[in-house]
C-alpha cells in the first residue's frame, strides 16, 4: 500500500511511539510540539503545547491515560492524552534525552545530558496515580558514563535500567544499589556511539543500533550479544516487528553531509532484516533525508518512520509481505 | 584579557582591555618584583595580540582599533624595544591602515618581522626592520611584495631565510625567500600541504600533508634554499615533529602548591581574573625555571657520543728500513712528515717497533719509495686481522640440498577452474578466489603493503611495490615472498613479456624548473634478483625522438606505429615501421591535423588512428578514422567517418581477437554508441557499421576478453550506469547500476566482471562481482578500497583448429560442468538449510528458556500493574465486537382501507 505521509511538524522528527493497542501514534520532533495521530489513516489528532525546545522523546502509558516527555527545554513533562493538559514538569539542569515508564507505569527514568559542564544522568522518578500528588524529587540519580546517553529503559520488573550512549557502552543499572551489574563487551560490543535502544515486545531481548553501521540485538538478562545485523549506513533508529521475526534499521549519513551527496548515496531507506538469520530482506525507501525515527504498530501489520525531512511516514504492509520466505 | 610571557626575560606583557572608565591598556611587568616597566594606554581597542621577538628584546602588539563609525577596524602596531632605555614604544602602520593582516613573525634572534597583509587571494608581504643601518632607533620598512599566494611565514631558526607559505586554500605554494638579499631563492610547490617545520640548525625544511585530506599524505624534506631532497609518502599521515624539537622544557607550574595564594594576589593587584586563565596554557620562558626543577631535566642530558672503538683509523706501515738506534729519530721524521700530508697523526699516534719486524697501508702510500730498495707496503690493521683469520687449509664449500621449488603455476590448475584475483583495501593486500558458485570469495594470502601491487603478466608473480623496492610473491597455496628488488623510492614496475626480466622506475622530480629531471632505471633479473642494466641520469639523456609524436607498438609484431607531425612543409603522416630493419610497410599523409590517436586490436591484425583534423576556418575539429588491415596484402587503409563527423569521440574499444569495435560519440549526457565491422559477412573489404544505440549513459567501453560481449559503462558523472550489451545479437542483456563506480574489469576468461568503487570517494568503497551476462553475484564493501586486479592467465596452448572444435562440440563438454553445477548448488543449499534451521532452533531454544523465567516472574509483575491480570501483553488480538443501539422506536399507524377491496 501506498505510504501515508504525515505532515504536521516542522523539523526533523525525533522519536515515534504507538500506544499499546496500537490505534494511537505519538511523535517527537526537533520543533516543540509533540503530536499524536490515529494510527490507522494518519489523521491528526492534536498536539501536546509547552515545550520550548526540540523535544527527544516520548512514551505513553499502559492505559494510554499519560503521556511523559523529554525536551531540550531542560526539563521533562506528564500530559493527560485526552485533553493535552500538562500535568505535571520535571526540570533539570541539562537537556532531558530519553523517557521511558516502568511496567506499571508508576516509575519513569530519564536522562538528561551532559551539559554546561554537568555529567550526564539517569534520574528515576515516582510517577503519581493522581496528578496532584505528583512532587519532582527523584527517587534515584545514576551518573558515571562519559558522553551523552541517548536511551534508558527499564528491564524485567523494573529490577535494571538498561543505558546506552555515545560511549558506545551498553550498561545494565542495579535500580537497588544504582550499581552498575553488567557493561557490553568492548570486543563484541558497537565501535561507536548507540543511536537508539528498543525493547522486544516481551522485553526478553532488546535491539541497539549504532553509528559503526551496525545493529546488534541483546539478551536483557545476560547482556549476551545474540545477533548482529551490518549495514552500509549509520544507523539512527532501530525496532522489532512484535509479529515477525523481522528487525528493521534506518538511518543515512550525517545531516550534515545529506546536502552534499546524490539523495540515492545516502541510502535513506527503513531495511529490514531476518531477525535470525542475519540477512537483509528488503527496503522501504521514500525519505529525503536520514531517519531518526521508527516505530512498529503493536499489531506488526503497519509501521512508520520518521525522518530528517520532518515527515512521518506511515507504512500499512501488503499481504505479500506476511509470506516473504528466505 | 591577554597576556604573554618574554620569551627570555621574566618580563610578563599583559593587555588589559576597556573597563569602564579606563581605558585598556598594555603593560610589562617584571615578575616576580610585579614592578610595572612600561604601560601603555589605548583607545576604542577591538582586539589586540602580542608578539615577541624571541630573544625577548622586542615585542610587537598588533592592535586593531575601531574607526570612528565603529562599523570598521584598522591595525596598527606598537613596538617595544624591552632591552633599550625606558623601553621606548613606537607605533607603525601599514602603508594601508585598512590591510588585513593575516599573518606576522619576527626573524628568531633578529631585529625583522614580516608582515601578510592585504586581502586573499593575493595578499602583500611586508618586512620591516627596527635597527636597519644608520637609523637603529626607528622602524623601517625594508620591501614589500604585492601579490604573493601566502597565509603563513615560516623564519628559518637562525634566521635570514624565510618560506612564504601558501598553505591550505593555496594548495601548498612554498617561496624560499632571503631576507638579507631580500630575492627569493626558488618558488616550489607541495600540493596540498598542511605544515611547514624548519628543522632546529635551519638547514632543512620539512613540508608535510597530514591526514585532514585523504590524500598526498606524506612529506617532503627541502633544503633550506628550496631544493626539494627527498619525498616520502604516507598515509594516514598525522605528525612530523623533529627530534630536537620535542626538548621544549616544559615546568608543571601547578608543583609549587603554596604559591598559589601569591599567585591569587598578584592577579588581584594587576587587576586579572584569574579564574578566567587557564594555568596550564602559561608556558615558562625557555630557560628559566623559576627555582622549580623540571621533571623533563634527565630527557635533556645528551646521550654520550659513541666514539669508534675499532681499529678502522689505524694504519700499518710496513718496509720500513730496518735502522740502528741513532737514525731511528730520522726515520721517525721521514715517516711523520710523510703521513702528516694525508691526515692528523695523532699525539703519541705514532708507534714504531724498535724490533727490526713491522708491515703496512693506504692507498697513497702503498708503494711510496723509501729509496730503491725499500717500497712502503700499508695495509689496513684491521684488514690484517682478517687475513690472519684465513684459514691455512682449503675446506671445500658446503653443498645445499636442492630444495625443490613450489610450483609457482599450481593455482591453474585449481578443480573449480576459478579465477584469483587481489585486493587493496585500506593497509591490507588480499588475494582471493573469485568462487562464483558460492558467491563469495575465498582468501588465499593477505598482507598488509604500502604502495601499489602488480601481477606478472602471464601468471606467475605477485609484485608489490614498497618504499625500498619491489619484492614478487607466489607459491602453490601460500604466497611467499621470492625474491626482492632493491630501488629506493620505486614509482613504476613492469615485467618483461616474458616475465625473465622486472624493470623498475624511479624519478626525482626537479624543485628547480632549470635542474633535469632525474630518473633511474634498473633491470633486474626475476629469478635471481640481480641488477643486470642500470640507467641513471637526467630524463633528457634517455628520452628520444621528436616532439609531438605518438607511436604505439602492435601488440602481436614487431611493428611500431608512428605518427609524425606537420614540420615545415612536410604533412603530418602516420607511418608503419617493421623493427629492426626500420623498413617502412605503409604510411599516410594527413593534413591540418590537431590531434591523433592509435587503436591497435589486441591480435595485432587492425589499427584504427583517430585523426582530429582542423576545420577550413581552423576554428573547430572533426574526426575520422583511418583503418589499417595489417594482415591483409599491402595493408590497405579505408577512411571511416562517423554519420556526424563533428561528433566528440568519448571513447573507441576494439573487441579483443575480433574484428569490431565500438565507439562513443557524441554529446554528454547521453552520447551514442556505434558498432562497426570491419570484416562482416561477405563485404569483407569494407567497413560497415552494425548498429547505433542512441543516447546511453556511457562513457567506456569494456570488451570481454572473450570478444562478443560488451559492458557500457557510465562511470564517474554517470553514477556508475551499466549495460551488459550482446554484440553478436545486438541486444542488452541486463542494464544495473554499480552506484559511483570507477572501474570495472573482465576476468581472464570472461566469465565475470568486478566493478567496483575505490577510494577517490569516502563512500561505497567495495567491489561487485558480475557474471558476463550482467547478474550480480556478491558484493563486498571494504572501506579505503584502492586497486581491484585479476590474475592474468598464460596463453591457451591449445591450437585454433582446436578451440574451435571445442567450441562447437561445447554441449558435449559442458555436460560434465553443469552436473557439478547443479551438486554443488544442492549441497549448497542443503548446507544452507541446515546452518538455517540451527539458527532457528537456537533461537527456539532461548526463547522458550526466556518464556520459562517470564512465567516464574509473572505474579511479580501482576503486582507491580496493581493485580492487572494482563500477562497476554505479547498476544494482541482484535477482537470484533458488534454492538446494537436502539437509537429510537417509532410507531406509526398506517391507515388500512377497507375500501379497496
Amino acid at each position: 500500500m501506498r505510504p501515508i505521509l504525515m505532515k504536521g511538524h516542522e523539523r526533523p522528527l525525533t522519536f515515534l511511539k504507538y500506544n499499546r493497542d496500537g490505534d494511537l501514534l505519538f511523535s517527537c520532533a526537533k520543533d516543540h510540539t509533540p503530536t499524536v495521530w490515529f494510527a490507522d489513516n494518519g489523521e491528526r489528532l492534536g498536539t501536546y503545547r509547552g515545550h520550548n525546545g526540540a523535544v527527544w522523546c516520548c512514551d505513553v502509558s499502559r492505559d494510554s491515560s499519560r503521556l511523559i516527555t523529554g525536551s531540550a527545554d531542560q526539563s521533562a513533562k506528564l500530559w493527560d492524552v485526552q485533553t493535552g493538559t500538562q500535568l505535571f514538569t520535571f526540570n533539570f539542569d541539562s537537556p532531558a534525552r530519553s523517557v521511558d515508564f516502568s511496567v506499571g507505569d508508576k516509575l519513569a527514568v530519564i536522562t538528561t545530558d551532559p551539559f554546561m559542564g554537568l555529567p550526564s544522568a539517569i534520574h528515576v522518578k515516582r510517577i503519581s496515580r493522581d496528578p496532584s500528588d505528583q512532587i519532582g524529587e527523584s527517587v534515584l540519580t545514576l551518573k558515571g558514563p562519559q558522553g551523552r546517553i541517548n536511551r534508558a529503559v527499564w528491564g524485567p520488573l523494573n529490577r535494571t535500567i538498561i543505558s546506552a550512549g555515545e560511549d558506545a557502552v551498553i550498561r545494565i543499572w542495579d535500580v537497588e544499589t544504582g550499581k552498575i551489574l553488567k557493561e557490553s563487551d568492548k570486543e563484541v560490543g558497537h565501535k561507536k556511539g548507540i543511536t537508539s535502544l528498543q525493547k522486544s515486545v516481551d522485553g526478553s531481548h532488546f535491539i541497539t543500533g549504532s553509528l559503526d553501521k551496525s545493529a546488534k540485538l541483546w539478551d536483557i538478562r545476560t547482556l549476551t550479544l545474540i545477533k548482529n545485523y551490518t549495514t552500509e549506513r549509520p544507523v539512527n533508529a532501530v525496532t522489532m516487528s512484535p509479529l515477525l521475526n523481522h528487525v528493521v534499521l534506518g538511518g543515512g549519513q550525517d545531516a550534515s553531509a545529506v546536502t552534499t551527496t546524490d539523495h540515492r548515496a545516502g541510502k535513506f531507506e527503513a531495511k529490514f532484516y531476518d531477525k535470525i538469520l542475519q540477512q537483509e530482506i528488503g527496503g522501504v525507501k521514500g525519505h529525503f533525508g536520514p531517519i531518526n525515527a521508527l516505530a512498529f504498530n503493536p499489531d506488526g501489520k503497519s509501521f512508520s518512520s520518521g525522518g530528517e525531512d520532518g515527515y512521518v511516514r506511515l507504512h500499512h504492509f501488503d499481504h505479500d509481505y506476511f509470506n516473504i520466505k528466505i | 584579557m591577554d597576556f604573554s610571557w618574554s620569551p627570555a626575560d621574566p618580563i610578563l606583557a599583559l593587555f588589559v582591555p576597556e573597563c569602564e572608565n579606563q581605558p585598556a591598556r598594555v603593560s610589562l611587568a617584571q615578575i616576580p618584583s610585579k614592578e610595572e616597566l612600561r604601560q601603555k594606554n589605548l583607545f576604542s581597542v577591538s582586539d589586540c595580540k602580542m608578539y615577541w621577538q624571541s630573544n625577548g628584546d622586542y615585542l610587537a602588539v598588533k592592535v586593531d582599533r575601531y574607526t570612528k563609525t565603529k562599523k570598521n577596524t584598522y591595525t596598527g602596531f606598537e613596538l617595544f624595544r624591552i632591552k633599550e632605555r625606558d623601553i621606548p614604544i613606537e607605533v607603525l602602520e601599514l602603508d594601508n591602515k585598512n590591510d588585513k593582516i593575516i599573518a606576522f613573525a619576527w626573524e628568531p634572534k633578529g631585529h625583522r618581522f614580516a608582515v601578510i597583509h592585504g586581502d586573499n587571494p593575493r595578499p602583500e608581504i611586508s618586512f620591516y626592520s627596527v635597527r636597519s643601518g644608520t637609523k637603529t632607533s626607528r622602524v623601517s620598512k625594508l620591501t614589500t611584495l604585492k601579490g604573493k599566494q601566502a597565509n603563513a611565514l615560516y623564519w628559518s631558526p637562525g634566521g635570514r631565510f624565510l618560506i612564504l607559505a601558501g598553505l591550505k586554500g593555496f594548495n601548498g605554494q612554498l617561496e624560499f625567500f632571503d631576507v638579507d638579499e631580500l630575492e627569493t631563492m626558488a618558488s616550489a610547490e607541495h600540493f596540498m600541504a598542511t605544515d611547514v617545520e624548519w628543522d632546529p640548525t635551519g638547514r632543512y625544511v620539512a613540508t608535510s600533508v597530514t591526514s585532514v585530506h585523504e590524500m598526498e599524505n606524506g612529506f617532503n624534506i627541502w633544503s633550506f634554499n628550496g631544493k626539494l631532497l627527498y619525498r616520502i609518502l604516507k598515509d594516514h599521515f598525522l605528525q612530523n615533529t623533529e627530534r630536537k624539537l620535542n626538548k621544549e622544557k616544559r615546568v608543571p607550574i601547578m608543583v609549587d602548591v603554596t604559591s598559589m595564594g601569591e599567585i591569587t594576589a598578584i592577579a588581584a593587584r594587576i587587576g586579572v581574573d584569574r579564574s578566567q586563565i587557564d594555568l596550564d596554557s602559561i608556558h615558562v620562558p625557555p630557560g628559566e625555571d623559576c627555582g622549580i626543577p623540571s621533571d623533563d631535566d634527565d630527557l635533556m642530558e645528551e646521550d654520550p657520543l659513541e666514539f669508534d672503538t675499532g681499529f678502522g683509523n689505524i694504519l700499518v706501515v710496513d718496509n720500513l728500513p730496518v735502522v740502528p738506534k741513532e737514525k731511528f729519530e730520522k726515520l721517525e721524521g721521514v715517516v711523520r712528515k710523510i703521513y702528516s700530508q694525508l691526515g692528523v697523526i695523532k699525539e703519541d699516534g705514532l708507534w714504531m717497533p724498535v724490533d727490526p719486524e713491522a708491515e703496512l697501508s693506504k692507498e697513497k702510500t702503498h708503494g711510496y719509495k723509501l729509496d730503491r730498495s725499500h717500497i712502503f707496503v700499508v695495509n689496513m690493521f684491521d684488514d690484517i686481522e682478517k687475513f690472519l683469520k684465513v684459514p691455512d687449509e682449503w675446506a671445500p664449500p658446503e653443498i645445499k640440498p636442492y630444495v625443490p621449488g613450489e610450483n609457482l603455476q599450481q593455482w591453474l590448475a585449481d578443480e573449480k577452474a576459478r579465477d584469483q584475483f587481489v585486493i587493496r583495501a585500506g593497509n591490507d593486500t588480499e588475494v582471493l578466489w573469485n568462487d562464483a558458485r558460492q558467491l563469495k570469495p575465498e582468501l588465499v594470502y593477505k598482507r598488509s603493503t604500502e604502495s601499489f601491487v602488480q601481477w606478472s603478466p602471464p601468471e606467475t608473480y605477485l609484485a608489490t611495490v614498497h618504499r625500498q623496492g619491489a619484492a614478487i610473491w607466489g607459491g602453490a597455496t601460500t604466497f611467499n615472498r621470492l625474491m626482492r628488488y632493491a630501488h629506493p623510492h620505486v614509482k613504476l614496475i613492469d615485467f618483461s613479456p616474458g616475465e625473465r626480466y622486472l624493470v623498475t622506475y624511479s624519478s626525482h622530480e626537479p624543485s628547480n624548473p632549470r635542474d633535469t629531471h632525474r630518473v633511474v632505471l634498473n633491470i633486474f633479473d626475476v629469478r635471481t634478483g640481480k641488477v643486470m642494466r642500470d640507467f641513471k641520469g637526467s630524463a633528457d639523456e634517455f628520452a628520444v625522438g621528436g616532439t609531438g609524436g605518438v607511436t604505439g607498438w602492435s601488440p602481436a609484431d614487431p611493428i611500431l606505429a608512428l605518427f609524425v607531425p606537420e614540420c615545415g612543409n612536410q604533412p603530418a603522416r602516420v607511418s608503419l615501421v617493421q623493427i629492426p630493419s626500420k623498413e617502412e610497410l605503409r604510411q599516410k599523409n594527413l593534413f591540418s591535423v590537431s590531434d591523433c590517436k592509435m587503436y591497435w586490436q589486441s591480435n595485432g591484425d587492425y589499427l584504427a588512428v583517430k585523426v582530429d583534423r582542423y576545420t577550413k576556418t581552423k576554428k573547430s575539429t572533426y574526426t575520422g578514422f583511418e583503418l589499417f588491415r595489417i594482415k591483409e596484402r599491402d595493408i590497405p587503409i579505408e577512411v571511416l567517418e562517423l554519420d556526424n563527423k563533428n561528433d566528440k569521440i568519448i571513447a573507441f574499444a576494439w573487441e579483443p581477437k575480433g574484428h569490431r569495435f565500438a565507439v562513443i560519440h557524441g554529446d554528454n549526457p547521453r552520447p551514442d554508441i556505434s558498432f562497426y565491422s570491419v570484416r562482416s559477412g561477405t563485404n569483407t573489404g569494407r567497413v560497415s557499421k552494425l548498429t547505433t544505440l542512441k543516447g546511453k549513459q556511457a562513457n567506456a567501453l569494456y570488451w570481454s576478453p572473450g570478444g562478443r560481449f560488451l559492458i557500457l559503462a557510465g562511470l564517474k558523472g554517470f553514477n556508475g550506469q551499466l549495460e551488459f550489451f550482446d554484440v553478436d545479437e545486438l541486444e542488452t542483456m541486463a542494464s544495473a547500476e554499480h552506484f559511483m563506480a570507477t572501474d570495472v574489469e573482465w576476468d581472464p576468461t570472461g566469465r565475470y566482471v568486478a566493478t567496483s568503487v575505490t577510494s577517490v570517494h569516502e563512500m561505497e568503497n567495495g567491489f561487485n562481482i558480475w557474471s558476463f551476462n550482467g547478474k550480480l553475484l556478491y558484493r563486498i564493501l571494504k572501506d579505503h578500497f584502492f586497486q581491484y586486479l585479476w590474475r592474468p592467465r598464460p596463453p591457451s596452448f591449445l591450437s585454433k583448429e582446436k578451440e574451435e572444435e571445442i567450441a562447437k562440440n561445447l554441449k558435449r563438454y559442458s555436460k560434465k560442468y553443469e552436473a557439478e553445477d547443479q551438486d554443488v548448488s544442492l549441497q549448497l543449499s542443503e548446507q544452507d538449510r541446515e546452518k538455517r534451521k540451527k539458527l532457528k532452533e537456537e533461537w527456539e531454544a532461548w526463547i522458550n528458556e526466556w518464556k520459562r523465567l517470564h512465567e516464574e516472574e509473572k505474579m511479580e509483575r501482576e503486582k507491580l500493574r496493581d493485580g492487572e491480570a494482563s500477562d497476554e501483553e505479547e498476544e494482541y488480538e482484535a477482537k470484533e465486537v458488534e454492538v446494537e443501539e436502539i437509537i429510537n422506536v417509532t410507531e406509526e399507524i398506517i391507515p388500512f382501507e377497507e375500501s379497496q377491496q
